[in-house]
């Protein structure tokens, strides 16, 4: 058309127009801080939380030109980094000891409802490296809210790692092979629900380094008896994950040893782009440092990492390897979580192609998915839970033997 | 404008009434895109009436001069142009007819040239006799005669006129000169060069030359993300070969003297008008882009139209239009949604009638205003099928004239039912009487004032 050239400069220069409030179109979709939480509005938020609201001034009376470009709103209220409880996102905190495993284990607990008759299901929900069980803090509530109660989370601080305490101190929390954490994992199932005819049935969620954990598990748990639905690998591929070894030793040598203020250190995960979501953050953070014992009174470095990755290098490669294989193999239904960029490796995606796992790519996360998005994790999890559970009796699931 | 109001007898809407029609008269729902037309064009004589449509053809009219009243009938139509599609940027080219400007009758011919997005064409229209063979060695015309035996009895073959054909030939063929839309063409008095104006900017052709031309004027920004400004219309004074006007987007019309250097960036005058900061809204800017510009025939004066009004301005004086005429005001309550429907955007032209006593522009529902300049006194008139019952009834009264008030209806425009998809948006008047051609979508209008 002739006068296109006008036009779509006007309309270019529309859109490099200053930054204006919303308009007042009833739905507040529109205008999304830094920070404000996808998918939140569920019940039983028992923190009053400081997020950033739309500022609902009144603009007036302005026409409504529906035509223009929607002008992203940037919030002006400070951001608010402090701590948050998990208070509400789990039903439960639990300390359960473990003796066989030198363990003194913090556990996040929200139990199933369950139907009569049946036994309910739980999500076990394993954390990688460096991270901790709260970062499933709004994943577990999502999955209450969209389950109905119906299906449980449970998530551990494993060893090393949050409030786990290990008896043996130092040396104990370095046991950090995929083995021993593995049996660590077993331990706490078999401890939690001594009975496998009674234990509710499992989906086994694994994130990261996590997943080597819950697949080397899931063998043993099976031939013990409880029924484990499915097992979700999130956002890990062996091929991507053993080509970053080496690049993973400079990476942490960039960290900063601590922080003055646990405000600041949620801050760094967020402005860093390491986490998303600040709510997460706010929750899931705190948990990865502790009191730093040589700082001075009031200032410096007052926390530092709980869990200090550089130490774990020795077991890197062994949790790692060979998980491409135990994750096509492992004898229960499969599921592969996976932020946007993620490419499969030769296996994974041979696997794929033949139809052996289901897989997921959320668009507009980071590597911790479950936190940066947990409404879309649960909803594809759930998902993932609901069409292998219901199955006939005498129907054999995918992977059974 | 000289002193004296003069009654005109296109002052008096009584005196104009409806003289034909020509298309598909049927519901605007269901027209053939391609019968839309784009513009309109009478010759220098008036004898002829070209009109372009956006299937690419021109049609030619040609006034009949055995009936007494004012009458045209179809002469011939051509393909101008053809859709084309641009490999190098993966665009499509239309062949929708944007101009028509008809060259000064020099012989038997017709010379006009006509433009499309990117190519201008100049047309030769003629007519051609065709001869038959009647008398052959064969035959006598009527029946066959036996073939001479002796050499002194074999004859050259006759030919005889058998009919004549209006044809038409592309003489030249102006292309590649311009990266954007050609908006407008005019013919210098020269009768020589002629210019071609797209979105940033103005070549000066030679009509015998069609491999090259000079650029004149370029608005082109280093930068196309600091675009800001397209030329939206040309032309060349009627009088004085060295002067052009642009228009602009921006509500400027700049007046170029191609004696003063090569490239005419820099303008000799300026006219433009402040706007007035109590009126200023979010569409402001884009009410003030000039659709159409067009000297007097005189040269003495520019009319100008705005999406709102039309300016005449007086050559001499670039300081303000000397009048100023208000189109249809009621719609600036109503531009939010005319920029949410795009006919913010619709570019009406306007048009001079041959004495510079009268202009004449388009509006929505198809109404058309013809304005006197001395008295800006207004007559509406409206092309469309009431018209031509109207003629049939022989009533005086026109629907929507200022003097048949109804309740409801201001101006005699009904403006909440007000179809923005019929709008006149091209149309022209005869160079020497009162009669005016007008585009309603696909139908032309004639208009003429009783003698």
């Amino acid at each position: 058309m002739a006068d296109d050239l006008y036009r779509s400069a006007l309309k270019a220069r529309m859109a490099r127009l200053p930054d204006l409030p919303p308009w007042e179109t009833g739905a507040r979709a529109e205008g999304e801080g830094d920070g404000d939480v996808p998918g939140t509005g569920g019940e039983g938020e028992d923190e009053e939380m400081d997020e950033e609201e739309d500022d609902e001034d009144g603009v007036g009376e302005l026409p409504s030109l529906n035509t223009l470009p929607r002008l992203t709103h940037r919030t002006r209220t400070p951001v608010d980094y402090s701590p948050l409880s998990a208070a509400g996102y789990f039903e439960q905190s639990l300390s359960l000891s473990l003796p066989s495993r030198g363990l003194d284990t913090r556990l996040y607990y929200t139990p199933p409802l369950v139907r009569a008759g049946g036994r309910g299901t739980v999500i076990v929900a394993h954390h990688g490296a460096g991270s901790g069980a709260l970062s499933f803090a709004l994943f577990a509530r999502e999955v209450r809210v969209q389950s109905e109660g119906e299906c449980g989370v449970l998530a551990a601080d494993c060893r090393g790692h949050g409030k786990t305490a290990s008896t043996t101190g130092s040396t104990g929390d370095l046991l950090l092979s995929q083995s021993d954490l593995s049996s660590d994992l077993l331990a706490l199932l078999t401890t939690l629900f001594p009975s496998p005819g009674e234990a509710p049935s499992l989906v086994l969620v694994g994130h990261s380094m996590g997943a080597s954990v819950v697949l080397g598990a899931l063998p043993q748990l099976l031939k013990e008896g409880y029924g484990v639905t499915g097992v979700a690998v999130l956002d890990v591929v062996e091929g991507t994950a053993l080509e970053a070894l080496p690049h993973m030793r400079s990476l942490l040598l960039t960290r900063p040893k601590g922080f003055p203020s646990l405000e600041a250190a949620i801050a760094w995960h967020v402005t860093n782009n390491t986490l998303r979501n600040l709510q997460s953050a706010r929750i899931s953070v705190p948990a990865l440092f502790v009191r730093n014992p040589t700082a001075a009174e009031g200032a410096g470095v007052q926390w530092v990492w709980r869990a200090p990755l550089e130490k774990t290098e020795p077991f890197w490669e062994g949790w790692f390897t060979s998980l491409s294989s135990r994750f096509l193999s492992a004898p229960s239904a499969r599921l592969l979580l996976l932020a946007g960029t993620e490419r499969l490796d030769k296996p994974l995606m041979i696997g794929q192609m033949q139809g052996k796992f289901q897989l997921v790519v959320l668009p507009g996360v980071g590597h911790h998915l479950q936190e940066d998005d947990p409404a879309a994790a649960a909803r594809v999890v759930l998902e993932f839970w609901r069409r292998n559970e219901r199955v006939g009796v005498g129907v054999k699931k995918v992977g059974e033997r | 404008m000289d002193g004296e109001p003069s009654t005109s007898a296109t002052s008096n809407a009584n005196n104009w009434r409806f003289a034909q029609c020509f298309g598909d008269k049927g519901e605007v729902d269901d027209i053939t895109e391609a019968d839309i037309i784009s513009t309109v064009e009478f010759d220098h004589t008036g004898d002829y009436l070209a009109t372009g449509d956006k299937g690419g053809r021109v049609v030619l009219f040609e006034r009949n001069d055995s009936k007494k009243g004012c009458e045209y009938k179809f002469y011939t139509e051509f393909q101008s142009h053809e859709p084309e599609f641009d490999y190098l940027k993966s665009l499509e080219i239309e062949e929708k007819i944007n101009r028509i400007k008809w060259c000064k009758r020099q012989n038997s011919a017709h010379f006009l040239l006509s433009t499309n997005d990117k190519t201008i064409k100049l047309w030769k229209v003629f007519e051609k006799s065709l001869k038959v063979v009647s008398e052959n060695n064969l035959t006598d015309g009527t029946r066959p005669v036996p073939p001479p035996t002796i050499s002194t009895n074999l004859r050259l073959p006759r030919m005889t006129q058998h009919d004549t054909i209006v044809a038409a030939v592309p003489r030249k063929v102006y292309a590649n000169a311009h990266a954007y839309h050609i908006n407008s063409i005019s013919i210098n008095s020269d009768g020589e060069t002629y210019i071609s104006a797209d979105d940033l900017r103005v070549n000066l052709w030679n009509l015998n030359i069609s491999d090259q031309s000079f650029n004149i004027v370029d608005i082109k920004p280093a930068n196309m993300e600091e675009l800001t400004e397209v030329i939206t219309a040309a032309e060349f004074h009627p009088i004085h070969c060295n002067l052009f006007m642009y228009s602009s987007s921006k509500g400027t019309i700049k007046l170029a003297d191609m004696r003063e250097s090569a490239l005419c960036d820099r303008h000799a005058k300026l006219f433009e008008e402040e706007d007035d900061p109590s009126n200023r809204s979010f569409f402001s800017e884009i009410i003030s882009s000039i659709s159409d510009v067009k000297f007097s025939k005189d040269g003495r004066y520019i009319l100008s139209r705005d999406y709102l009004s039309l300016k005449i301005w007086d050559v001499n004086m670039d300081r303000g239009p000397v009048k100023t005429i208000q189109i249809h005001d009621h719609l600036r309550g109503k531009l939010c949604d005319l920029y949410e429907n795009d006919c913010i955007f619709d570019k009406f032209e306007c048009t001079w009638s041959g004495d510079g006593q009268s202009v004449l522009t388009g509006s929505y529902q198809n109404y058309f205003h013809i304005y006197d300049v001395n008295t800006t006194n207004d007559i509406v008139l409206q092309a469309d099928k009431s018209a031509f019952k109207a003629k049939k009834i022989g009533a005086g009264a026109k629907p929507g004239m200022k003097n048949g008030a109804k309740p409801g209806v201001k101006d005699g425009v009904n403006i909440d039912a007000m179809d923005f998809n019929k709008k006149i948006l091209h149309g022209s008047w005869h160079p020497r009487e009162n009669t005016i051609a007008i585009a309603a979508t696909n139908n032309l209008f004639i208009f003429a004032v009783d003698r």
